[in-house]
């Protein structure tokens, strides 16, 4: 049992985040570039006078956004590394698992639970957070 | 006035840094006439050489390293270390602020890079993040 779902889509792709890891989503926050990042992340926003990670639109598997691709909204999560920030062109909202559907993917993807949560003839793929910032660190 | 509590705020290209007001030894400005590319050391990171009171002493950018542009840097901030004077080129300087009015965070884990550091630390100030240059990693006059 998962419990809730917090739902986003990006460059034509939907995903979804485990509520009890969504911090908030704030809609058009600036993004400061910082040198020598890592190539997977695309700067840091402040919320709440806190440094917050912004992950780069191409990091997330599936989407065709394209290297420094503006977006209007960054779905804050919680992680082991602290709070990280991913990028969204919508947010779908928030549902309950049982008003959709888990499928078995057919393809695992890495940081990504094995299951699709499909609901309203969508397909989301389901961020395990923790596993994707692990991967993230060691890559 | 207690410097140690004072910052100087200044960009290189796009982005903002700062540095504590007692490594500053002095600001010159209009420096891209005067610093002598000829005597560059790649292997220091060392660009050129900037007569400073009757001496020439050492210039940085940080530009390649940091894979920043590296056009107007027309401004130097001549820095004191242990090997004595060097010169550090900016863009443009902000101002002088107390540390008190911003808020220090560690940089945070997913945004370290690995290899060459010369920064852990970030400052925000007025809700704009500054890096904490560690100068001691720009210049130590040896190899960095």
């Amino acid at each position: 049992m998962r419990g809730r779902l917090g739902l986003f889509r990006l460059s034509g792709c939907d995903y979804a985040v485990p509520l009890d890891r969504l911090l908030r989503v704030v809609e058009k926050g600036r993004v400061d570039f910082l040198p020598l990042m890592p190539p997977k992340m695309a700067g840091m926003l402040i919320v709440d006078d806190e440094i917050v990670p912004v992950l780069a639109s191409e990091a997330l598997p599936g989407t065709r956004a394209e290297a420094g691709s503006q977006v209007d909204y960054q779905v804050l999560v919680a992680t082991e590394c602290g709070p990280m920030a991913l990028p969204a062109d919508t947010t779908v909202g928030i549902v309950a698992e049982s008003r959709g559907r888990w499928k078995d993917a057919c393809q695992k993807v890495r940081g990504f639970l094995p299951d699709i949560f499909c609901y309203n003839k969508s397909r989301f793929l389901v961020l395990n957070v923790d596993d994707f910032v692990m991967d993230l660190i060691r890559s | 006035m207690d410097e140690i509590s004072r910052r100087l705020l200044f960009h290189i290209g796009p982005v903002g840094f700062c540095v504590d007001l007692n490594d500053l030894v002095e600001i010159r400005e209009q420096v891209a006439e005067q610093v002598d590319f000829s005597r560059g050391d790649q292997q220091s990171f060392v660009a050129g050489a900037l007569p400073f009171r009757r001496t020439m002493i050492p210039v940085v950018d940080l530009t390649d390293r940091l894979d920043l542009a590296s056009e107007g840097l027309d401004t130097a901030l001549v820095l004191g270390s242990r090997e004595g004077n060097w010169a550090l080129l900016v863009n443009r300087v902000v101002g002088f602020y107390p540390a008190a009015e911003m808020k220090d965070h560690p940089l945070p884990q997913l945004l370290q890079a690995s290899g060459w550091r010369c920064f852990q630390q970030l400052a925000l100030f007025d809700g704009t993040p500054f890096i904490r240059l560690d100068l001691a990693a720009c210049y130590a006059g040896n190899p960095g």
